[in-house]
């Protein structure tokens, strides 16, 4: 019984420790004269700075987007240098690569007419 | 409530006159509770404006008037608590950078004649301090809620949105570290008297 004794009367002695804390801290009668001006000074300042931040976003956006672009614009084939690819069929793509393998003079002549 | 729900009603619709007004209100509590969380004096302005300056900017996220008080009980938690855990970073290159003239200014402030009543509450806000150390500063915010603001559980769960179950094991834990300093600084036996 005596260790839950003192420990009672520790838990007591913690208690009037912190009342005498809470007297011995008590709220401010009055603030300095500056706190509100210095208050509305950080408000501002807090607002400036809020402001940068999204000038700055805004700017490193924009130039992303032209450095995109330009990039894009580079790696992306012409028109003018693939005419052929973009206005023949695959059809005629496939008979322009292979006009000089004249598949039709190596076929027998005797070839049977299969749609007859 | 310090103030009516239409005051922070118009603050929160940018009223800078309201929101004045409720600064005003509750300036002196918060000051109080941070004087209390953080025991340095000297900081104890900043703190509180950065208490307000948070209240300003996220004042328009503040659902209902309501519960604005438990709301604003929680800035100033979180504040202290960036207060104290800065601190707890500098608190060895500020040793290390005390001065000489500044050790003789103290020195000087202590040999000067000062009120016997302020001694002793130096002395309690000193040793509180010291004991509150031993903790971290999570801990030593919400013992000092409990325990100095004399706030309820349910406040506590408010501020905290912590269940009250979850509340009573921190605490209890905290006051249990908080007690091992206070035996162990040989202040339960009753020698550095308060």
């Amino acid at each position: 019984m005596e260790p839950m004794h003192t420990e009672d009367q520790n838990g007591a002695r913690l208690d009037s420790l912190l009342a005498a804390y809470r007297d011995a801290c008590p709220d401010p009668e009055s603030a300095s004269v500056d706190f509100m001006p210095n208050l509305w000074r950080k408000i501002e300042a807090k607002r400036i700075d809020t402001t940068f931040v999204f000038r700055r976003l805004a700017q490193f956006c924009m130039a992303a987007t032209a450095a995109l672009l330009l990039l894009t614009s580079l790696i992306t084939p012409r028109a003018s240098d693939d005419e052929m690819l973009y206005s023949s069929t695959y059809a005629d793509v496939l008979a322009a690569d292979h006009a000089d393998a004249a598949y039709v003079e190596s076929l027998p002549a005797d070839l049977p007419e299969v749609n007859r | 409530m310090l103030v009516e729900f239409e005051l922070i009603e118009r603050a929160r619709n940018g009223d800078a006159g309201a929101f004045n007004q409720v600064v005003q209100a509750y300036r002196k509590r918060i000051l109080g509770t941070i004087a209390r969380l953080i025991g340095r004096p000297d900081d104890v302005e900043d703190v509180g404006q950065e208490v307000f300056l948070r209240l300003y900017y996220a004042l328009e996220q503040l659902r209902t008037p309501e519960v604005f008080e438990p709301w604003l009980y929680r800035l100033t938690v979180n504040a202290a608590y960036d207060y104290l855990r800065k601190q707890k970073r500098r608190k060895e290159s500020r040793m290390s950078d005390l001065s000489e003239q500044a050790v003789v200014m103290a020195d000087a402030v202590a040999g000067s004649k000062v009120d016997a009543e302020e001694t002793r509450r130096t002395k309690v806000r000193e040793l509180v301090q010291s004991l509150l150390g031993k903790i971290s500063e999570e801990d030593r915010i919400l013992l000092m809620m409990k325990e100095v603001e004399g706030l309820s559980l349910k406040e506590l769960e408010q501020i905290y949105k912590v269940n009250e179950n979850a509340l009573k094991v921190r605490l209890f834990r905290a006051r249990q570290r908080v007690l091992k300093a206070f035996e162990a600084n040989g202040i339960a036996d009753g020698k550095p008297e308060v």
